[in-house]
């Protein structure tokens, strides 16, 4: 154990660990990647392009859960981490409903006047816009900054798709290939520092 | 702190890999062999028998099970062990106080 080493730094630390195992950012990456493929490519289908990430969120988990454990170990967190979990996630979900309502207010609102000009200038930046807000809110539930780094990679993107007049399916594209490569990496060096533990030596 | 006061100092906790042991239980709930053998850098038979030295002592709790087909061993600090380790950390934060480290 480092010198440095507090009790507050070994527990967050193991959290932080505990998210090290690429799975939700590969996962982000790719339906990052299918929404865009989907935007671009398969117009009819870009409304229902989330749909799917939607569906697979939980058997993802719940495999991810299990991955994890098997490698890095079972842990229950003490009741102040989890509290916070559960105020984080609170917090992502009004997060969430609110960029929501937000955005189909200002959808009916721009409907009703038929004055496009706002979307015209921002409308191919807006989607990456939103999700890099999504990323900045999973930076902090999550403990995992990186997450921070995608925001900026989803709003560079945004800007870009904007100022070009772009479709906004290439932001995501863009930043879903990098967030999915990244995540590649993690699970590879995850599963090369956390080999499979054959058995509970302890049994 | 008089010599006796330091010697008091639960001997249990104060062994380096038992300590280590305490620090990383104290911080969560429960957790296994697994994650508690990434977590110190331990070898399984060190982990195996500081813990039984523990439980021993009544400081943490053993529980064998199975997740499917593999065998789990979770681990959990006690109330008394609990105790114990702040104890221990009062004691030994007082012990160490003092004037500003000269090696900085």
């Amino acid at each position: 154990m480092a010198a440095s080493q507090t009790l507050d730094t070994i527990e967050r630390d193991a959290y932080r660990r505990s998210y090290s195992d690429g799975i939700i950012d590969t996962f982000v990456g790719v339906s990052l990647l299918w929404i865009g493929i989907a935007w671009i490519w398969l117009p009819d289908f870009a409304g229902l392009a989330g749909v799917f990430p939607a569906i697979f969120v939980t058997p993802l988990l719940a495999g991810r859960k299990k991955f994890v454990e098997q490698r890095a170990g079972y842990v229950r967190w003490s009741e102040p981490r989890r509290s916070w979990e559960r105020r984080n996630l609170m917090a992502l979900l009004v997060a969430g409903t609110l960029m929501f309502v937000v955005g189909v207010g200002l959808f009916l609102a721009v409907n009703r006047s038929g004055d496009f000009s706002l979307f015209d200038s921002i409308g191919p930046g807006l989607l990456a816009f939103l999700l890099a807000l999504m990323a900045v809110g999973m930076a902090f539930l999550l403990d995992a900054w990186r997450m921070l780094a995608y925001a900026a990679v989803l709003i560079i993107g945004g800007i870009v798709a904007s100022v070009a007049d772009a479709n906004p399916g290439w932001p995501l594209l863009a930043a879903g290939t990098a967030i999915a490569a990244v995540g590649a990496v993690m699970i590879v060096r995850f599963v090369h520092s956390y080999p499979n533990a054959a058995a509970d030596d302890d049994s | 702190m008089t010599t006796a006061e330091q010697s008091s100092l639960d001997r249990l906790i104060h062994e380096p890999a038992r300590l280590v042991l305490m620090s990383n239980l104290a911080v969560v709930d429960e957790a296994d062999f697994v994650f508690l053998s990434h977590q110190t850098g331990l070898t399984a038979g060190n982990i195996s028998s500081h813990m039984a030295r523990l439980e021993e002592a009544g400081y943490v709790v053993i529980a064998k099970g199975f997740v499917g087909k593999r065998p789990r061993t979770v681990y959990r600090l006690t109330r008394a062990g609990r105790k114990a380790f702040d104890v221990y950390r009062v004691q030994v934060a007082e012990l160490l106080a003092g004037p500003e480290l000269r090696t900085q």
